[in-house]
């Protein structure tokens, strides 16, 4: 696995985490949750090789659970699974569709929500208004973001295969 | 060895059979009896006995859990609070929440006995043994957690904990019980949210008012058998918290009323009995009715505070004389209810016993009323027609009948004394004379008219049955004497074979009161309850003005027996509220020596009774004069004062309780 | 094919193996990787919390000099009356430690106030947090009391380097010791749910049967210092419904918590005085 390329897949996730996290920090007001596992996800399960974007994942994930008070490892698990379950159905999915790339972004923060519901709350002891204002506050927000972050997923990408190709040249 | 059949294809290699041969369809046909035999069976067992087995999983994985509601709150005539609820604060560990701990230590526990040298190996314990130091590890650790917050040092009662878990398993065990609100405070505010040590309520009796009618409220007892009615899974392994039962007077006589509802739960389990959250089914328990007694909190306390200080025995009882209605049902010694709540320590308990103080002398003694039977005495008198209101005695100071001389009250001659002053002085001698000119058989019917011979049948459990009224018949029954004359005359004046009890005595002079013969009393309050009507006395007015002038004179200086009652130096005046009164002093021959026994019944206003009261204190130094003047009559007095200050507009505030509807 | 079906099933298989590794990795393991995360990501909230408070800067350097004199003048108000209460304050105080000597009683300072800016409000259904731009280098301990100028914001729930984790009172992971305001029996308080678009509440429980409270005539919760953790006296809310809790020994209710706690900005942490003495502190700005 190529470090340079782990960190270039790595910087826009945190770049996303702050994001996530300023955006959580407004809409804390209004008693409201921003979730976007779903893009941290969705893109480099979809056009990453398997080993560099399972590690993307869990540096991710770890840096999530660092800052919220889970079980250390839950959002690595659910974000490496979910990236195993796209990556495994990521040829029936059209890469370079911005709008397949969004729903896939959707239908993955979906069921990541749906998990953390199901971890965090066991007995179905969610307060389930609020649940259902944070899923379709952060549907919608990924919605918004995903067609912007795909791009600097996809220049990030660009530039490690860039720089990749370059190397190999130079070594050759 | 396989030989070609006609029709093989040559190379292949998949054998082919002929399904026309008669042994395979032979064969065919059993293999196909036993599928119907199975498919049958199958069905039997799918279709015909499926309730069977869902019933039989459901009873094996489902288990029921009953806790008690809280009782019913006492109150007292003007809704105070004479019983209630305590929270009980313990703190508890949900034993399924642990259950991977537990685990984890097993196999801890195991790999340190597989570590230790071969020379110190000692055998490795079995699974249960492990399974148990390991219960006990974690369960210690949680405690641990509990007492550096609480800086205690509390250690796991091993065999409590594994009676627990073979017992009780669902039930969260508990750690530490009956916190103080400073204990729990610190506990809730320290104890993690999520920690299987939580902090958990229960109820206990509450008395506010300490040992305030300890004799009538008494006091509950837990029990294990805690119903509860209309909650499925009757079927179901229960397991039940322990609940209360009335153990001793209204709590175990209106028990029915104040047990509270229990609630339930039913969870379904894993194979190891641990249970599965939520709940199945639910259903919260409720408290039990309320109870609201005749008994006024202030009377009730102002005639304790008296009899304890007399520091003799003694029970005080007042009633309410138009309905019967107990206002005061008073007994010393006594006990401190709280004692009970939770439950009566060895010590306690036989400290109660040493003081005597399970006895409750208001219903259960049995005492001779010496002279405030004279009021009985005049009224058979003169329903006999032998005692008129302006008959008199001579009284030399002693009574001679037969052989035997009977000194009077005080041992001084009265003189030419009439019936007023023979009340007002308490003369024997006058009531000697008339008991033997009424005769015993007049002077008993009399006393069994008014009720005295038979238990009142207050509803309080333990009413003694041990009364006596005697006359001839009793006696030769009972010694296998003949009755004698001077008999008669102890009768007369209360002594000798009569017991009757303070309670009695109370209904007697309430029945006196309204010129009626018998007053039921009632511990119960009932705003409607209506004028008791009984049987009249018979007395003409002049009979009923010289007995109560009589009566009068006796709360009267200067030859009144309770004249402590008319003196302003000894107890606070009384203004405006006329007591009619007698006074008693009984003897009894004990081991020690002659006790005394102090009496008083009274009821007043004289124009228009409202209360009545009897006063019975016995006397604890042989010889000692204990007159129903000196030692009873300030009990009465304090019944009074606080019954006339109670009357006075804005003298009492009325505490409403909390309505589980607000 | 088999080959094939494994193909199929190593990217599970590998994830698998990593997260049982992960189980049964040791807890000191887990705990410095965490450490080390939050700290990775600290400069973010650390850098987002600094350019929103020059954000604001420039705002308020936007401001108009009649505006900014206006405010002057009633900051000049303020500023008088908080005097006069400062001086109360100090006299209350002076009189307090002449009492406490005459009575040889402990001291009822017990604490050192830090002022902290929050850099980062994390309200979930599930957690209700918020990181301050103070940590261990100010001598912050973990489970240190936080209030605001509303009453009481919540409890210390991590400390790292430079930044702290709070955990707020709306939170249903926290709970302590009240107190309706003038009774003196404990209550249980805990943070509730949090519906969006609406008040943070709060649920108490234990409350004894005689106090009433309603959206007519609510009751004001305050901190008993029972617990050992805040001081007494301290407001968490206003008790806006009381019911007949289950076990029928006590009442339940909600608690109407102040709006503002979704919006803090700055808030102060109540340093205990004898874990202060042992951290290494910095002095406070």
């Amino acid at each position: 696995m190529n470090l340079r390329r782990l960190a270039l897949l790595c910087a826009p996730l945190l770049l996303l985490w702050g994001i996530q996290t300023e955006v959580n920090h407004v809409l804390s007001s209004h008693q409201l949750f921003f979730f976007s596992g779903g893009l941290f996800v969705a893109f480099i399960a979809l056009t990453q090789p398997f080993g560099a974007g399972l590690a993307a994942m869990l540096i991710a994930g770890l840096a999530c659970d660092a800052n919220a008070p889970v079980a250390f490892g839950t959002h690595a698990a659910l974000f490496g699974l979910a990236h195993n379950i796209v990556h495994r159905m990521r040829d029936r999915i059209p890469k370079d569709d911005a709008v397949a790339g969004t729903l896939l972004a959707l239908f993955t923060n979906f069921g990541l929500f749906l998990a953390f519901v199901a971890i965090l709350s066991p007995g179905g002891a969610a307060p389930l208004p609020r649940l259902a204002a944070d899923l379709v506050c952060s549907q919608v927000l990924v919605a918004l973001a995903a067609p912007w972050f795909a791009a600097l997923q996809s220049c990030c990408i660009t530039l490690v295969e860039t720089a990749l190709a370059l190397r190999a040249e130079r070594l050759r | 060895m396989h030989t070609p059949l006609p029709g093989d294809i040559p190379g292949l290699t998949v054998e082919r059979r002929d399904g026309r041969d008669p042994r395979i369809l032979f064969f065919y046909f059993i293999i196909v009896v036993m599928l119907l035999l199975l498919a049958g069976g199958l069905a039997h067992q799918q279709l015909r006995r499926t309730g069977e087995h869902a019933n039989a999983e459901r009873v094996q994985t489902q288990r029921r859990i009953v806790h008690p509601g809280p009782r019913g709150n006492i109150l007292d005539r003007h809704q105070r609070v004479l019983v209630d609820n305590r929270p009980r604060f313990s703190v508890r560990l949900l034993l399924d929440a642990i259950r991977p701990e537990i685990r984890a230590e097993e196999l801890i526990i195991k790999r340190r006995f597989r570590a230790q040298d071969d020379a110190d190996k000692p055998d490795l314990p079995t699974a249960p043994e492990i399974r148990r130091l390991a219960r006990m590890s974690v369960v210690q650790r949680y405690l641990d957690q509990v007492n550096r917050i609480l800086g205690r040092d509390e250690r796991v009662d091993a065999r409590e904990l594994d009676r627990h878990f073979t017992r009780e398993l669902l039930l969260p065990y508990t750690l530490l019980d009956d916190l103080a609100p400073a204990d729990y405070a610190r506990l809730l505010e320290r104890l993690p949210v999520n920690s299987p040590a939580q902090v958990y309520t229960s109820s206990a009796r509450h008395y506010p008012n300490g040992s305030a009618a300890s004799h009538v409220l008494g006091y509950v007892g837990s029990t294990e058998d805690v119903g509860i009615e209309d909650f499925p899974g009757e079927d179901l392994r229960t397991f039940k918290m322990r609940g209360s039962v009335g153990r001793d007077g209204v709590e175990k006589r209106h028990d029915d009323v104040l047990q509270g509802e229990a609630g339930g739960a039913i969870f379904r389990v894993d194979p190891s009995g641990n249970r599965i959250n939520p709940p199945l089914a639910q259903v919260n328990p409720r408290q039990g009715g309320n109870l609201t007694l005749s008994i006024d909190l202030d009377l009730q306390l102002a005639a304790e505070k008296r009899l304890a200080e007399t520091e003799m025995a003694g029970a005080a009882v007042a009633l309410d004389v138009h309905t019967g209605e107990v206002l005061v049902l008073a007994s010393k010694p006594d006990y401190d209810l709280n004692a009970f709540s939770p439950k009566l320590g060895a010590n306690a308990a036989a400290d109660i016993t040493a003081r005597g103080a399970w006895f409750k002398r208001a219903v259960q003694g049995a005492y001779k009323p010496g002279s405030s039977f004279k009021v009985l005495t005049t009224i058979a008198g003169f329903r006999a027609g032998v005692l008129k209101p302006d008959s008199t005695v001579p009284c030399p100071g002693f009574f001679r009948v037969g052989n035997r001389s009977f000194a009077c009250h005080d041992g001084h001659a009265h003189g030419e004394i009439d019936l007023v002053m023979a009340i007002t002085k308490s003369c024997n001698v006058f009531f000697y004379q008339q008991g033997i000119t009424i005769g015993i058989d007049a002077l008993a019917r009399e006393a069994r008219r008014f009720h005295l011979d038979r238990p009142t049948g207050i509803d309080l459990p333990d009413e003694t049955r041990r009364m006596i009224i005697p006359d001839p018949e009793w006696k030769r029954r009972v010694t296998g004497e003949a009755w004698q004359g001077g008999d008669t005359a102890q009768f007369a004046i209360g002594q000798g074979f009569v017991d009757v009890t303070p309670l009695q005595m109370a209904c007697f002079a309430a029945s006196v009161a309204r010129d009626e013969v018998w007053t039921q009393p009632f511990i119960l309050h009932d705003p409607a309850r209506p004028r008791q009507r009984t049987e009249p006395i018979g007395l003409t007015p002049e009979q009923r003005a010289a007995l109560l002038t009589g009566m009068e004179q006796v709360t009267r200086r200067p030859f009144g027996t309770a004249r402590i009652l008319d003196d302003p130096q000894l107890l606070a005046p009384l203004p405006g509220l006329r007591i009619a009164a007698k006074t008693g002093t009984a003897q009894k021959q004990t081991e020690r020596g002659m006790i005394n026994f102090a009496w008083l019944i009274a009821f007043a206003p004289i124009e228009d009774p409202r209360i009545a009261i009897a006063i019975a204190i016995e006397g604890d130094t042989p010889g000692e004069e204990t007159g129903g003047g000196r030692y009873a009559s300030p009990v009465a007095h304090a019944i009074f004062q606080a019954w006339l200050e109670s009357r006075l507009p804005g003298a009492r505030k009325i505490k409403i309780p909390f309505k589980p509807s607000e | 094919m088999p080959s094939r079906r494994f193909d199929q099933a190593r990217p599970f298989l590998t994830l698998g193996i990593l997260v049982a590794g992960w189980l049964i990795m040791p807890g000191a393991v887990k705990s410095f990787l965490r450490a080390s995360f939050f700290e990775l990501t600290a400069p973010v909230t650390l850098a987002a919390s600094k350019v929103r408070d020059l954000q604001d800067f420039w705002a308020l350097r936007s401001h108009s000099k009649t505006e900014l004199i206006e405010a002057g003048r009633d900051q000049a108000r303020i500023n008088a009356s908080y005097e006069v209460a400062v001086q109360q304050t100090t006299e209350l105080k002076a009189e307090i430690a002449r009492l406490e000597t005459l009575l040889r009683l402990p001291s009822r300072d017990q604490y050192r106030l830090e002022h902290a800016r929050v850099a980062r409000r994390d309200f979930s259904a599930w957690w209700q947090r918020i990181v301050i731009r103070k940590g261990r280098d100010h001598g912050i301990p973990v489970g240190a009391p936080a209030v605001f100028s509303g009453g009481v914001v919540g409890r210390v729930a991590e400390v790292h380097a430079m930044t702290a984790v709070v955990e707020l009172i709306t939170s249903p992971g926290v709970r302590l010791a009240g107190v309706v305001e003038g009774d003196s029996r404990p209550i249980s308080f805990q943070g509730g749910s949090n519906p969006a678009f609406a008040p943070p509440t709060g649920i108490v429980e234990l409350m004894p049967l005689d106090i009433i409270a309603s959206p007519t005539s609510p009751k004001r919760l305050v901190t008993s210092g029972y617990g050992g953790v805040f001081p007494p006296g301290l407001t968490l809310g206003t008790i806006v419904r009381a019911e007949l809790g289950s076990d029928g020994l006590h009442k339940s209710g909600e608690v109407r918590l102040d709006e503002r706690l979704g919006s803090l900005t700055e808030i102060t942490v109540l340093v205990p005085l004898e874990v202060d003495a042992a951290a290494p502190v910095r002095s406070s700005p």
